[in-house]
């Protein structure tokens, strides 16, 4: 038996810490300087588990998803404009939604997946939006409540751009939250606090597309395993809130269904690289 | 001295009172904005819904001067209080009501019925065929369309009277695809007592609107035109001359002895235009006033 210096070990020791830290680095897009950050896969409850949900949220049911790797902001205007240069967010009666550092709205489900389909091509990954599944699964990040911060709406301002005061002066008839997060519209994205696997805005500031067809009774047809709707349908998902939206639509199990070809001034996504 | 203390203490004891009124008209209108409770205002449905919101805008329902919509509560007049909508980002049927093709069609109705209860021409609607069928106004009326909301007649009604469409387009019809009459120039949409919503309470007084001549009363009447002129017709379209049921003479052979005059079925020399029909010497054939036994034969 040959016997290793003490370097050795001491390298290899190196090297390992140097390696782990590097795979929880978040990946960086090189085409447009999106950041990914690889969340590991896992089982949770998804749906309303509190009860403040809508009908079809239920019934709560095990989803199980694999490793995946997922934006850690928003796509922002500046990142999909370098897709489509003339692509404008627009504003909201007077505010602008389409500095480089807001997220993208105004896109359709089908003009978000051209994006991923031009990312994949200009990068050599393979991008795409996220299932339903995955997304829930991210945005609780561990929480089984209705937001990753907890049930209470006290804080919201601090984790999340949501219909809050700021907008409530400009539009007096919204149902609002009561706090102050300082933007009438959407943030710059990631000026709020991220949740516990440190993705920011996964509630309020844009509502995400996701994968799947809309189906109002997907969580009684679909397998426990990395479930996506695929059935028939004529929408499809959006999730997570966006900076128009007071208490019932800033949770991590609701879920809407919109025409793929509609998009809206709160309505962007993010996007999901497989992990290898 | 007691004059001024009777005023002394009437005067604020009427402004209290004058008070309490004004605070009790006050909680009325409060109650009143309590029902607008929700309502979130057209220009924030227009955020979202820009196409339908312009649209709307070229409507009739969008004119102040009538008492629609636009006086009242705009969009939130037929699809109620959108806060909630608005609250949870939206989508199809989430706290908003939709004209939605699998909505209850009385649901739906009873939408605009709110407003057009007193329309002229809608007292019968309850017990009409189109409501007693599920067919709701957003069948035929579109609403968020410029100009007229009057549907398009007949391209609507063929959508469901299939039959019908195809008998207008039958060799010989009604001018209903000319234009030169419309489904509803005999036919009352909106309900009717009458079989077949006919704008009359019989068929015949119908016909006779626009076919005076054939009213009579004749020395010589024709018992099956004074019975029906379907007898005879099929009003929407034929492929026999004259809307007719049937060829002449097969026709008119139905009550007619056929072993005086034997009919000619259809050849190759027998057209369309048969000039050898019992018309050619039976002209009169809706009634006659001839003196003489001619008359009775309708011969002339």
């Amino acid at each position: 038996m040959s016997r290793k210096r003490p370097g050795t070990y001491i390298f290899l020791l190196f090297f390992g810490y140097v390696a782990s830290a590097y795979a929880e680095l978040p990946y960086a897009d090189p085409a447009t300087g999106m950041e990914f950050v690889l969340v590991k896969g896992g089982c949770y409850q998804m749906g309303d588990s509190v009860g403040d949900g809508d009908p079809n949220e239920r019934p709560v049911h095990e989803a199980c998803v694999n490793d995946f790797s997922i934006g850690k902001f928003e796509v922002t205007n500046g990142q999909y404009k370098k897709f489509r240069p003339q692509h404008n967010s627009g504003d909201s009666q007077g505010s602008t939604l389409n500095n480089d550092n807001q997220p993208v709205v105004n896109v359709s489900w089908e003009d978000a997946v051209a994006f991923a389909k031009w990312v994949s091509q200009k990068s050599g990954h393979s991008y795409r939006l996220p299932t339903e599944a995955e997304w829930e699964y991210a945005a609780r990040a561990g929480s089984n409540k209705s937001r990753y911060w907890g049930n209470s709406l006290d804080d919201a301002c601090k984790h999340a751009n949501v219909a809050d005061i700021t907008a409530k002066k400009q539009w007096a008839q919204w149902t609002t939250i009561p706090c102050d997060d300082g933007y009438a519209v959407s943030a710059p994205v990631g000026s709020f606090k991220p949740n516990s696997y440190g993705l920011n805005d996964m509630l309020g500031n844009a509502w995400e597309w996701c994968e799947d067809i809309y189906n109002s009774e997907a969580y009684t047809k679909l397998p426990k395993n990395n479930p996506v709707f695929n059935g028939s349908g004529e929408y499809r998902v959006m999730r997570g809130g966006g900076w128009s939206n007071g208490p019932l639509g800033i949770r991590s199990s609701h879920r809407v269904g919109l025409s793929p070809n509609f998009g809206h001034h709160a309505l962007g996504f993010r996007l999901v690289k497989d992990a290898q | 001295m007691k004059r001024g203390n009777i005023f002394a203490h009437f005067v604020p004891l009427s402004l209290l009172l004058l008070c309490c009124t004004l605070a009790m008209g006050g909680t009325t209108g409060g109650k009143e904005s309590g029902d607008k409770m929700g309502f979130i205002g057209a220009l924030t449905c227009k955020d979202c819904h820009e196409a339908q919101y312009n649209s709307y805008a070229k409507s009739i329902h969008f004119k102040n001067s009538i008492k629609g919509p636009q006086s009242q509560d705009a969009c939130e007049t037929c699809h109620g209080a959108g806060a909630k909508h608005v609250e949870k980002g939206g989508g199809r049927d989430v706290d908003i009501f939709t004209f939605d093709k699998k909505k209850d069609p009385k649901e739906k109705s009873a939408r605009c019925l709110t407003c057009h209860q007193r329309t002229p021409g809608m007292d019968l609607w309850e017990m009409g065929v189109h409501n007693r069928n599920d067919v709701s106004c957003d069948s035929c009326h579109e609403l968020h369309v410029g100009g007229s909301q009057k549907p398009k007649d007949p391209e609507v009604c063929f959508g469901c009277h299939r039959n019908i469409k195809i008998e207008a387009n039958k060799r010989s019809h009604h001018p209903i695809l000319e234009g030169k009459i419309r489904c509803s120039s005999c036919h009352a949409p909106h309900g009717s007592l009458n079989k077949g919503m006919v704008k009359a309470d019989d068929p015949q007084q119908l016909c006779y609107k626009c076919h005076a001549d054939k009213r009579g009363p004749a020395a010589w009447e024709h018992p099956p035109v004074e019975e029906d002129c379907q007898n005879c017709h099929n009003v929407h379209g034929s492929n026999h001359a004259r809307l007719l049921n049937e060829r002449i003479p097969q026709l008119c052979q139905n009550c007619h002895d056929w072993s005086r005059h034997p009919g000619t079925p259809y050849d190759n020399k027998a057209t369309f235009s048969s000039r050898w029909d019992c018309l050619r010497c039976h002209p009169s054939i809706h009634g006659s006033n001839s003196p003489s036994g001619g008359g009775m034969r309708h011969v002339r």
